[in-house]
């Protein structure tokens, strides 16, 4: 009897010998870092960055955890390579062999007005005399309590991606030469205020499916696009200043939008609406919108739906 | 008849007293042998002449009347003016007594049978046949058909000879133009004498341009006499005379120089802190340019002067101030002065109170200054001495700079960039490469600088700059810009300018490959689905470029929006590719 006792406690241990080592071998699989800071792979707990954190791969917040950047923190990027590509719900061929942070869970940057985040730093690729771009900060999950605050984000591919359902609030940030800035995809509705989107290369904003994104107070300058909407996406852009941009606001097909006194400046272009619908092009738009004149500012004066 | 007898007896006998009288006299006459020398212009000594041109044969004929034979007599020829002398041989010819010979008369140097003469000497030709008691002289005249003119000369203080002076310092450069409006051509010799010590150089003048105008320059100085240096020994007060004669024609021209040196000269001119020489401020003299840029404590100005004239230094008139100039103000900057004087030097203190010391003026200091010294002996003789330097104790701005060129056969690329204005421009930049220095480069007067050839180590390159300014101040590092750098990398792309398709404007995807490769590049939406789609092969080392208009497999334009493009390259045993975000916006 107590032979077995034995035998069973040894079994018990062994057991749980092997559990450890199972769980000690497939930790570096999961997570790279050091300081219980993870440069690559999934948190397996919430993690408080601070300093300069260089990311060597992909790094996935799952649901339940919380990653929280504080003040004055600076992310860097491995340029042209990962060490743990994981595969993206959207963008997935742009990723590959890139950064990427990638949050299911929860977000938490909590720059400073005067004690920014930066994220992403400058790398040229002399073979290719471009910029080495990173991936980007994709959102996917509900992640409500996730903000993007005071934070410079530069050097990306696309700066902020939500998809999913996604509604972080993206404010007080400056969001520049990236390609393109903000990313809104299915059933996401993030807040995107009081930024500073500008010199991004093609899209400042773009609004792709089912994606609610409220866009107040921005200064958008210098893109090709500054707020694009297309395949029933339906921003709500308000008291914006575009200014610079080729385009203004473009509008594409089945996509909405309500609009509220945003102030043109200089655009090639201030809207542009692509959609077939001739009852919204000849109704809403025509009346919503006055001349371009860079010498006075041009409100929007009448608020309106699409579709 | 007696008486008449007598009479005719005493005619004869006076007949004979005076026919032995005559005879002893003619006796005594060709005894006493006189040469006459005569000059003729012809080698058959027919043409008697008297004056005779540059290089000509005088032809003399000498006889005493009583010398006769066939031997060789000698006569000598001598400058009048200038006492140089020659011999010349004399042979006698066919007639009895009668002795020839000839010499040349030249404005050149003496030589065999021939004399210097310039135009208008004379020259003294003497014969004593028979070497008696008896010489006989003829003259001849040197007549080159020159007018004799007068020579010109002025003085300037300056190479171009625009500005005309008479009055030179302690080792100034007198410089020379003579001419006498005729004699052109070659180096000529002047003399410069000093007037009061009697010491001369002589200085060769040159008419390079062939127009009569002689060019040449001497110095003086209170040093000792220097001929082989046209260094002339001049002292303070005292005159030369330059004295040139050009076409030797006897008829020079002079010109009278003074030298008007300094009363005091600077020694030492230091900006130091503890008695420490710091900067040296004695070339800093202007104002618009100075040469000093001193930055850290520093606590005086010393400056020593040499008082030349003999007096001590007037401790009560001489002075020495240091003032800030801001804009066309000047403030004096507060301090003491300090002087000792000994014989035939001085020094003139300024000590700053309070002492500048960055670490307590916040760089309120910074500017440029002004060093004014005054320094009076007591003999009346003022000098004034003024120093400029630039104080700057604050560090410049960090340069811009970019990448502006990458040599892929050297791996080296070329750096760029702007500097940010200073006190102390310009700034020197230096380059950084992985923390390794990669020399420097000075910003020009637009403040941009380049430096190319530098090259780079294999992976990821941090580049960084840091610009010095002229104090010494050095900017913080800038940030830091990273490149990666793949000399082994497969395929190299570049999108040609903005990646946006626009409106008759394709995207053009510029490819090239270091191995032979298959090449395939897809463009895709961002719900992932392939949109278009190219296959092709590319030698290496050759720039292919595939252009996008925007276009699906079907040649239907896309719409605008944004796509993914992806290029591969497969070559032997190894795959890389390249994903890129494009736009299509028409």
């Amino acid at each position: 009897m107590k032979f077995i006792t034995v035998n069973r406690n040894k079994r018990c241990i062994g057991i749980l010998a092997l559990l450890l080592s199972f769980v000690i071998a497939i930790q570096p699989v999961l997570a790279k870092g050091k300081n219980n800071i993870t440069t690559s792979g999934v948190l397996a707990h919430n993690e408080t960055w601070s300093d300069t954190i260089h990311l060597t791969g992909d790094v996935v917040v799952p649901e339940g955890i919380t990653l929280i950047i504080q003040p004055g923190t600076t992310i860097t990027f491995t340029p042209n390579g990962s060490d743990n590509d994981v595969k993206l719900p959207v963008l997935d061929k742009l990723g590959i062999n890139k950064c990427n942070l990638l949050v299911k869970g929860n977000l938490r940057i909590e720059g400073e007005k005067d004690n920014k985040v930066i994220i992403g730093e400058l790398v040229y690729d002399v073979n290719r005399q471009t910029t080495i771009t990173w991936g980007g900060i994709i959102f996917e999950g509900v992640n409500a309590v996730s903000i993007v605050r005071h934070t410079k984000i530069r050097y990306a591919d696309v700066a902020i991606v939500c998809l999913g359902s996604s509604s972080p609030k993206i404010v007080n940030n400056t969001i520049a030469e990236n390609d393109v800035g903000v990313m809104t995809f299915g059933f996401s509705s993030p807040r995107i205020n009081e930024n500073k989107i500008h010199h991004n290369a093609l899209w400042a904003i773009s609004c792709y499916d089912y994606s609610f994104p409220m866009i107040s107070k921005n200064i958008i300058t210098a893109s090709l696009v500054g707020i694009g909407s297309q395949d029933f996406s339906f921003p709500t852009i308000s008291y914006n200043t575009l200014r610079g941009n080729k385009v203004g606001i473009l509008f594409q097909d089945s996509s909405g939008s309500s609009i509220l006194k945003n102030y043109f400046q200089n655009n090639t272009k201030r809207l542009r609406d692509d959609r077939k619908s001739q009852y919204i092009q000849g109704l809403w738009l025509l009346e919503g919108f006055g001349q371009e004149s860079p010498k006075r500012k041009v409100y929007l004066t009448k608020n309106f739906s699409l579709l | 008849m007696r008486v008449d007898v007598v009479l005719k007896k005493s005619r004869g006998l006076i007949v004979i007293f005076l026919s032995l009288t005559l005879i002893t006299a003619m006796t005594t006459v060709a005894a006493a042998s006189v040469d006459l020398v005569f000059t003729y212009s012809d080698s058959l000594y027919s043409v008697p002449a008297a004056t005779f041109d540059d290089g000509d044969r005088v032809y003399v004929k000498v006889t005493d009347n009583v010398t006769t034979g066939a031997g060789t007599e000698t006569i000598s020829v001598i400058n009048d003016q200038d006492g140089n002398k020659i011999s010349v041989s004399v042979t006698a010819g066919a007639a009895s007594k009668l002795y020839y010979g000839s010499f040349i008369i030249t404005s050149g140097a003496d030589a065999a049978e021939t004399i210097h003469m310039t135009n208008g000497q004379t020259a003294t030709i003497t014969a004593n046949l028979g070497d008696d008691e008896y010489a006989g002289t003829a003259q001849i005249t040197a007549d080159y058909g020159i007018t004799p003119l007068t020579d010109v000369i002025w003085t300037y203080s300056e190479s171009s000879r625009t500005v005309e002076a008479t009055e030179f310092r302690d080792g100034a450069t007198v410089y020379l133009k003579v001419t006498d409006t005729k004699t052109k051509g070659g180096t000529k010799a002047i003399t410069v004498k000093n007037n009061q010590i009697g010491n001369t150089i002589s200085v060769n003048v040159t008419d390079s341009n062939g127009d009569s105008f002689y060019v040449g320059s001497f110095i003086v100085y209170s040093g000792a006499n220097d001929d082989v240096n046209d260094k002339l020994a001049l002292f303070h007060g005292q005159t030369a005379t330059i004295t040139a004669d050009l076409a030797a024609d006897g008829v020079s021209g002079t010109k009278i120089i003074t030298a008007a040196y300094l009363a005091s000269t600077v020694s030492q001119i230091y900006i130091k802190y503890q008695d420490t020489v710091l900067y040296n401020l004695v070339s800093s003299t202007n104002r618009n340019n100075p040469t000093v840029f001193a930055k850290g404590k520093i606590d005086e100005i010393y400056l020593k002067v040499n008082l030349l004239a003999g007096a001590p230094l007037n401790e009560a008139t001489s002075s020495i101030v240091l003032y800030k100039l801001v804009d066309s103000e000047t403030e004096e900057v507060s301090g003491s002065q300090e002087m000792n004087r000994d014989t035939g030097w001085a020094e003139l203190i300024f000590n700053l109170s309070p002492a500048f010391d960055p670490d307590v003026d916040e760089h309120d200091r910074d500017g440029l200054y002004w060093v004014n010294a005054t320094v009076v002996d007591t003999a009346g003789n003022s000098e004034d001495f003024n120093f400029y330097f630039i104080y700057d104790t604050t560090s410049p701005s960090v340069p811009d700079f970019q990448i502006t060129s990458y040599d892929p056969t050297t791996g080296s690329i070329t750096v760029s960039g702007t500097t940010v204005p200073d006190v102390s421009d310009p700034q020197e930049v230096e380059i950084f490469v992985n923390d390794s220095s990669k020399g420097t480069v000075t910003a020009d007067a637009n403040y941009q600088f380049v430096k190319s050839g530098i090259g780079l180590a294999k992976g990821t390159n941090y580049i960084k700059v840091q610009s010095m300014d002229k104090a010494g101040n050095k900017s913080k590092l800038s940030k830091t810009l990273k490149f990666a750098y793949n000399p082994e990398g497969l395929l190299s792309v570049v999108f040609r300018s903005t990646h946006v398709v626009r409106r008759d404007s394709p995207i053009g995807i510029i490819y090239s490959v270091t191995q032979a490769a298959e090449i395939v590049i897809r463009v895709y939406n961002l719900n992932g689905k392939l949109v278009k789609e190219w296959k092709g092969n590319a030698s290496p080392g050759v720039a292919n470029e595939w252009k996008w208009y925007g276009k699906n497999m079907y040649e239907e334009e896309v719409n605008n929006g944004v796509y993914i493009c992806r290029i591969s390259a497969k070559g032997s045993g190894n795959r890389e590719r390249k994903i890129k975000l494009l736009a299509v916006l028409r």
